[in-house]
């Protein structure tokens, strides 16, 4: 089985490997194929590996397998939408440590404040600087790798 | 006594009982029922009754004027009296079923003459008919009618309310709608932008660079738009809530500065903050932030290289004002009335280096109203402007603690 995991580096994989600390993994699980793509660029560029998935039931999956540190959710999604993802992923022992971090286009504060009551941890809104998504992935989880960033 | 109302006629039976109770006690009838005309159906149904059981009223049914005895009185413009409803076939089954000997109908008419219904009375024992009787029954009438005109003019008037109320949520779920979906192309454009700035694939030369940084502050203008557009539907509709709470003047005029401090870099104009030590103001603290940054970036934008622009903040009895003061072109006095309308803007010739929908400043003034406040300006032609929020301190509130949201992603309104 292939693991939708992209490494930008090999020999920074290997490095990571040799001193037994790979870098945290991100989840993105968002139906818009760009904001997905975006997300991934950056948050590789800072170092951490990326997995994406394009529905909530397939975020659920990949979220139970790989353990992320962090996921990062769309909200309206077909579906599994990302509120429901949020308290199931919250709900489930397997995945409750991971910080869950909604992007979203949705700009009102009732659907921050729902996002927040379903277990997210903090709510970007689209469109959000690259740069905020890595912050905000970095305060809950520390940054991916110092030493060997770009 | 609960009865159906047809759906053409929504009038609640408990409105009308009161007339028709009224009518039984003065007519001295044992039972009474108004039977209303349904102009799309074409017949009587009966619409509310005093003295009878639902069993008994759907005895009655309903009728097609003109068809039977029962509604002759509607067709024909006449008052029916049946003395010995028992032996008059057309009421005889009804009569005994119901247990009434004499039967009085009552043609309804509005006062405009339209055909309104008849109000039926029964009367357990036989009746003889006085003159002063046939009057008060008119009265009844008369009364019975008002109570229907009332009572379908307050339906009507609820009807229209509801569409009001309908339509202001429509037009909130579609600019939410809208909202969303310009958002969602508007993250790819501004993560693309951003990616190629730092030069994810290739590091932009100094002129890629600065074309890119063109894109990506009007990508930033149109979320403002997009904002406005979406805060200002809220507005109109009423759907936006206040939450009062003691809030630093300080810390307000801080945060202000802090967002717009990179405008008035880019624009090459000075922005001052004055200290404002020690008040507090009764406000939502979110929106009284959002009102200091409309106001202090579009006097960064109006005011020009060179310029100055000064937040400052004093405390005056119960009320504080802050004023956001600029020593930009002015305002001629012909456009001072009417800058906080909203859409002047989209309307009149801008004013020099004034962008932005024209919104920012109608929802400054709400914001300010919602919070008991008010926005007011005045202008030097030539020498500058001031924008001045006038806003209750924080003395009269019970909770005395001091609460601020922290700096999120403000964003200038203009």
């Amino acid at each position: 089985m292939s693991l939708p995991l992209r490494h930008t580096d090999l020999s920074r994989q290997s490095f990571l490997s040799a001193t037994n600390r790979l870098p945290p993994v991100v989840l993105v699980v968002d139906d818009h194929e760009e904001s997905r793509t975006i997300a991934r660029l950056v948050l590789e560029r800072a170092g951490f590996r990326v997995a994406e998935a394009s529905t909530g039931l397939e975020g659920l999956r990949l979220a139970g397998l790989l353990r992320p540190a962090a996921v990062l959710l769309d909200l309206i999604m077909p579906g599994l939408d990302g509120w429901e993802l949020a308290r199931q992923l919250h709900a489930n022992p397997a995945t409750s440590r991971a910080a869950i971090i909604a992007l979203t286009a949705l700009a009102t504060a009732e659907d921050h404040d729902r996002a927040l009551l379903a277990g997210c941890d903090a709510v970007l809104t689209k469109p959000v600087r690259p740069i905020r998504i890595v912050e905000t992935v970095q305060h809950f989880v520390g940054p991916a790798a110092a030493a060997i960033r770009i | 006594m609960q009865l159906d109302t047809h759906a053409s006629l929504p009038l609640p039976a408990a409105e009308l009982r009161p007339a028709l109770e009224l009518a039984l006690a003065l007519a001295r009838a044992d039972m009474t029922v108004l039977l209303l005309h349904d102009e799309t159906a074409g017949t009587l149904i009966p619409a509310a009754a005093y003295g009878l059981d639902d069993e008994h009223v759907a005895l009655i049914g309903s009728h097609r004027p003109g068809a039977d005895d029962f509604s002759a009185a509607l067709s024909e413009h006449r008052r029916i009296v049946v003395r010995d409803a028992w032996h008059r076939d057309s009421f005889g089954p009804l009569a005994q079923a119901l247990g009434f000997r004499s039967i009085e109908i009552v043609p309804l008419f509005s006062f405009d003459g339209k055909m309104l219904g008849e109000l039926v009375m029964m009367f357990r024992r036989t009746r003889s008919t006085s003159k002063r009787m046939i009057k008060l029954v008119e009265h009844c009438a008369n009364l019975v009618v008002l109570a229907v005109s009332q009572a379908r003019a307050r339906a009507e008037a609820e009807r229209a309310r509801a569409t009001t109320e309908e339509a202001g949520r429509a037009k909130i779920q579609f600019f939410a709608r809208m909202s969303h979906e310009l958002r969602t192309p508007l993250q790819s454009i501004a993560g693309y932008i951003d990616l190629l700035r730092v030069g994810v694939a290739d590091p932009p030369t100094a002129e890629q660079a600065r074309l890119l940084a063109r894109v990506h502050d009007s990508e930033e203008v149109l979320v403002h738009v997009i904002d406005d557009l979406i805060t200002f539907s809220r507005l109109e509709a009423g759907h936006v809530s206040y939450q009062i709470a003691p809030v630093p003047a300080a810390e307000a005029m801080r945060i202000a500065h802090s967002v717009v401090a990179p405008l008035a870099a880019s624009h090459g104009v000075t922005l001052e903050t004055s200290a404002c030590p020690g008040v507090f103001v009764a406000a939502d603290g979110d929106k009284l932030k959002q009102i200091l940054v409309n106001l202090a970036a579009n006097a960064v934008k109006f005011c020009g290289e060179g310029g100055t622009v000064r937040i400052s903040c004093q405390s005056d009895g119960d009320r504080a004002r802050f004023d956001v003061t600029d020593n930009g072109p002015g305002i001629p006095g012909d456009r001072l009335r009417d800058i906080f309308e909203p859409y002047v803007q989209l309307a009149t010739p801008p004013l020099e280096g004034f962008g932005g929908t024209g919104l920012g400043l109608a929802i400054s003034r709400e914001f300010a109203a919602g919070m008991h406040g008010q926005l007011t300006v005045a202008s030097n032609l030539g020498r500058g402007s001031v924008f001045t929020l006038h806003i209750p301190n924080a003395v009269g509130l019970s909770d005395a603690q001091p609460t601020i949201t922290p700096l999120a992603d403000s964003a200038p309104t203009a």
